[in-house]
C-alpha cells in the first residue's frame, strides 16, 4: 500500500474544493504575497540558468553566445565518458558522498535524542545554540580554524598528542591521503549535526507523550522506549532526509572541498564539482562543464526517484 | 487481583521559573489569571493543587468510577496510581503494599488511555504482545495470551492490521485488548469511552460491562459521563476542585446526593433547585414551601432533620425532573419548550420566572400530548424533596 508523506491540510490550494481559485487567492492572498520572493529567488536562479544546459550540446564559445555557437550534439558527452580524470573524480565523488551520509545521517539523529533526554531546559537551550552556531560560520573560515587546530607547527592537537606521547612527530594532517576523507567527513557532521538536528527534535516533540507513557506501564525502560517507540515514529523523517540526501550525492560539497584539499590530497579529494570548475571555468570549456552538469541532474533525479521507489516497497514510506 | 488504599493523597504542581516569572509579569501589569480563574484548581504558594484529602478503599474486585467535570482532579488521580504522576503527600497502597515509590512497570496495573496510545507503527498484534516481549515472556505464551485477548474482544481478524487501519471502535478494544493480556492486579481506564461517538460509546460501555465479568478484576474507571459512571460503578466518587464531593453505589449518589453539586452532577436533566424555598416547622412537623405551595415532608425526612437540629428557614429545595408530574390543581406553569423524546416528554417550564424541567413519561399522558406555550400544572412527592443548607450548600437530610 502506497504511503505518500505528506504535508497536513490546511486547506490551502491544493485542497480548495467547490470554492474556487479566486476565493482561495482572497482568503490566503497573505500567504501567497510571501511567496512572491522565493518564487522569484527560484525563477532567477533555478530555472533561467536551466537554459544554460544547451551548452552542453553545443560548441560554446562566449563571444558567439547560445545562439550562435556550433551545435556538437553528444560530443561533449563522449568527451566527458572518455576522460579516466572524470571516472576517478565520480568515484571520489561518491566515495566521499556515501560517507557523509552514513555519519551525518545518524548523527543528528543521536544528538536529537540526547537533547531530548535533557530536562534542565537551560542547559539543553545552551547546548541547542552551541551546536547550531557552526551551520553560520563559512566554510572558509571553519577550514582557517582547522589549519590551524591541525598545524605541522605548534598546532593544538599536533602538540596535544606528542605530549601524550601518543605520536612522535607531528603529522600532516591536511596533506595525508589516508586522513583527508576522515577530515571531510568529521568537519562536514561538526557543522551540520546541529542544524540537522532541529527536524528531528521537531518530529520528537510531535510524539504524542501517551506513547510513552503506555510503555512505561508495559514495563519498557528508557533504552527499550528510544529503541521500540521513538526511532520507529522519527523513521518516516529519517527517510524524507535520506531520500533528499540521495538528490546531492553526485554533489560532495564543493565549498568545503575546495577550500580544504591541496595537491597532495587531489587524488582523494577532487570530486566532480571541484574538477568541472577547474576543467569548465579555470580552462573555459563551458561545453564539458554544462554536460557534466546535466550528467549530475539527471542521475541525481534517478537515485532520488530509486530511493523513493525503494522506501516505499521495503518501508511502506517514501516522499511522492 | 487487588484492592487499592488511597490515604490522603495530595497532588500539587509546583510552579516552574518560568510560571513565576509570568505570575511576576502579569503581577506588574495587573492583569487577571483567566487560565486560573477557567481552572477550577487552586493555586496555592506551593503550586496548583490538583488533588487533595483524597482517601478511599477500593476493594478487591470492586469497579470504582471517578466522575467529575474538567480539571477536577480525577485524572490526576488515576495517573498517581498509576505511577505516571508523582504523589505530593499521602500513601498509596496496592494489595497492601505502598507503592509510592514503586515504578509504573512494577505496580502490576494496566491502563487504558483515552486516546487508546496504541503505538501507530506496530500491528494490533505487536500492540498487544508489547508487554508481554518487554518482560521476556516466551514467545509461545504470548501468541496464546494475544490470541486469547483478541478472542474474548473480537479483534482477532484486526491482528495483522496497524491501528490506523481500525475504527475508533476497533482501536478501543485493541486497546483493552493490550490490556487484558498482561492479567493486571488493576484495571485503569482513563474515559476510554470519550473519543467514541454515542452509538459505539453506548455498545462500548455494555461490552465493558461483559468484559468485567469475564476476566473479573479490580477496575478504576475515570470518566466526566454521569451516565458511564452511574451504569459501571460499584461504587461512584465524585470530585469536584481536587476534593471528593461524594463517595457512594450508583442508586446512593442518586437518592441521596451530599451536596448541591453532587446533586445537580448526577441525573439528566439536572435536579430543579429552588433556591427561595422556605422550611417551615409546626411542633414538631417539618414543612416545606415551594413557589407558594407547602409540602409536610414523609416521616424518615422529619426524623433527620430533627436529628441533625435544622432550624425553620431558608433552604435549596431540590426536585429531579423525573419526580414531578402534572397536576391540573398544582403549582401554575408555562412551558416554554416540549421535548418530545419517544417514551418521555422533556417540558421546559416558567414558573414566575424560575426554568423547571420535567419528565413525564408519554404513556401517562395517554393522546393528549403537552405542546409549548401551553398553561399547566405540575406538584411533587414530599418523600422526593431534597433540601440543601443555602450556605454550605450540604445536604440537610
Amino acid at each position: 500500500m502506497k504511503k505518500a508523506l505528506k504535508a497536513p491540510d490546511t486547506g490551502a490550494l491544493g485542497n480548495r474544493g467547490k470554492k474556487g481559485l479566486r476565493y482561495h487567492i482572497q482568503k490566503y492572498g497573505a500567504y501567497y504575497v510571501m511567496l512572491i520572493p522565493l518564487f522569484i529567488f527560484l525563477i532567477i536562479f533555478c530555472y533561467l540558468p536551466m537554459g544554460g544546459t544547451v551548452m552542453a550540446f553545443q560548441d560554446f564559445r562566449p563571444v558567439r553566445g547560445f545562439f550562435k555557437s556550433d551545435w556538437v550534439g553528444l560530443e561533449n558527452y563522449a568527451d566527458v565518458f572518455s576522460d579516466k580524470m572524470f571516472w576517478s573524480r565520480l568515484k571520489n565523488t561518491v566515495i566521499i558522498s556515501v560517507l557523509k551520509i552514513l555519519f551525518t545521517a545518524p548523527a543528528p539523529i543521536i544528538l536529537a535524542l540526547l537533547l531530548n533526554e535533557v530536562r534542565n531546559r537551560k542547559f539543553k537551550r545552551t547546548v541547542q545554540t552551541v551546536v547550531y552556531m557552526p551551520r553560520f560560520i563559512s566554510w572558509v573560515v571553519v577550514v582557517s580554524i582547522i589549519q590551524s587546530l591541525l598545524d605541522v607547527q605548534g598546532g593544538p592537537i599536533n602538540t596535544l598528542l606528542m605530549n601524550l606521547g601518543i605520536i612522535d612527530e607531528p603529522i600532516l594532517f591536511m596533506g595525508s591521503k589516508k586522513l583527508f576523507r576522515t577530515l571531510l567527513v568529521a568537519t562536514e557532521v561538526w557543522k551540520t549535526v546541529g542544524w540537522s538536528s532541529i527536524i528531528y527534535l521537531s518530529a520528537l516533540t510531535n510524539i504524542n507523550p501517551t506513547y510513552y507513557e503506555a510503555a512505561e506501564l508495559d514495563g519498557a525502560g528508557r533504552f527499550q522506549k528510544m529503541w521500540y517507540i521513538t526511532l520507529p515514529l522519527i523513521k518516516p523523517t529519517f527517510m524524507i532526509l535520506l531520500i533528499l540526501s540521495m538528490g546531492s550525492i553526485l554533489s560532495a560539497g564543493f565549498d568545503q572541498i575546495y577550500a580544504m584539499s591541496n595537491s597532495a590530497v587531489l587524488e582523494v579529494g577532487d570530486i566532480i564539482d571541484t574538477y568541472v570548475y577547474r576543467r569548465g571555468l579555470a580552462e573555459m570549456n563551458f561545453s564539458y562543464a554544462a554536460a557534466v552538469g546535466l550528467f549530475k541532474s539527471v542521475v541525481s533525479v534517478v537515485l532520488v526517484c530509486g530511493a523513493n521507489w525503494l522506501a516505499r516497497r521495503t518501508e511502506n514510506e517514501s516522499l511522492f | 487481583m487487588a484492592g487499592v488504599t488511597l490515604k490522603d493523597i495530595k497532588k500539587v504542581y509546583p510552579f516552574t521559573s518560568e510560571d513565576k516569572k509570568a505570575k511576576k509579569r502579569k503581577k506588574k501589569k495587573g492583569e487577571i489569571e483567566a487560565s486560573e480563574k477557567k481552572v477550577n484548581l487552586q493555586i496555592t504558594e506551593e503550586g496548583v493543587v490538583a488533588v487533595q484529602q483524597f482517601s478511599l478503599d477500593i476493594a478487591d474486585k470492586e469497579f470504582i468510577v471517578l466522575v467529575g467535570p474538567s480539571g477536577c482532579g480525577k485524572s490526576t488521580t488515576l495517573r498517581m496510581i498509576a505511577g505516571l504522576e508523582e504523589i505530593t503527600s499521602g500513601e498509596l497502597y496496592i494489595d497492601g503494599k505502598l507503592v509510592n515509590d514503586v515504578a509504573p512497570k512494577d505496580r502490576d496495573i494496566a491502563m487504558v488511555f483515552q486516546s487508546y496510545a496504541l503505538y501507530p507503527h506496530m500491528t494490533v498484534y505487536n500492540n498487544m504482545a508489547f508487554s508481554l516481549k518487554m518482560k521476556h515472556v516466551p514467545k509461545a505464551e504470548i501468541d496464546k495470551k494475544v490470541r486469547e485477548a483478541a478472542e474474548i474482544l473480537d479483534i482477532t481478524e484486526y491482528l495483522h492490521r496497524k491501528p490506523k487501519a481500525l475504527s475508533g471502535g476497533q482501536r478501543q478494544r485493541v486497546a483493552i485488548g493490550r490490556a487484558i493480556v498482561r492479567n493486571p492486579k488493576v484495571f485503569l481506564m482513563d474515559e476510554p469511552l470519550s473519543n467514541l461517538d454515542a452509538k459505539l460509546r453506548n455498545q462500548m460501555r455494555a461490552e465493558i460491562i461483559k468484559l468485567r465479568e469475564k476476566i473479573n478484576t479490580t477496575f478504576i474507571y475515570v470518566t466526566h459521563d454521569q451516565t458511564e459512571a452511574m451504569t459501571l460503578g460499584d461504587r461512584i466518587v465524585i470530585m469536584r476542585d481536587g476534593f471528593i464531593q461524594q463517595i457512594g453505589t450508583p442508586q446512593e449518589v442518586f437518592n441521596h446526593p451530599a451536596n448541591l453539586f453532587v446533586a445537580g452532577f448526577i441525573g439528566t436533566p439536572q435536579m430543579n433547585f429552588f433556591r427561595d424555598a422556605e422550611l417551615k416547622k409546626n411542633g414538631d412537623t417539618y414543612s416545606v414551601e415551594i413557589l407558594g405551595k407547602e409540602f409536610v415532608l414523609p416521616e424518615d425526612k422529619q426524623e433527620k432533620l430533627r436529628a441533625n437540629g435544622v432550624e425553620p428557614g431558608k433552604v435549596i429545595a431540590g426536585v429531579r425532573p423525573v419526580h414531578l408530574s402534572i397536576a391540573d390543581d398544582g403549582i401554575a406553569a408555562k412551558v416554554d419548550v416540549s421535548e418530545m423524546m419517544g417514551s418521555e416528554l422533556h417540558l421546559h417550564m416558567d414558573v414566575n420566572g424560575s426554568d423547571v424541567v420535567a419528565v413525564v413519561p408519554t404513556a401517562d399522558l395517554g393522546d393528549s400530548m403537552i405542546s409549548s406555550h401551553q398553561d399547566i400544572g405540575f406538584t411533587m412527592k414530599p418523600n422526593l424533596i431534597h433540601l440543601f443548607d443555602p450556605e454550605t450548600e450540604k445536604s440537610l437530610l
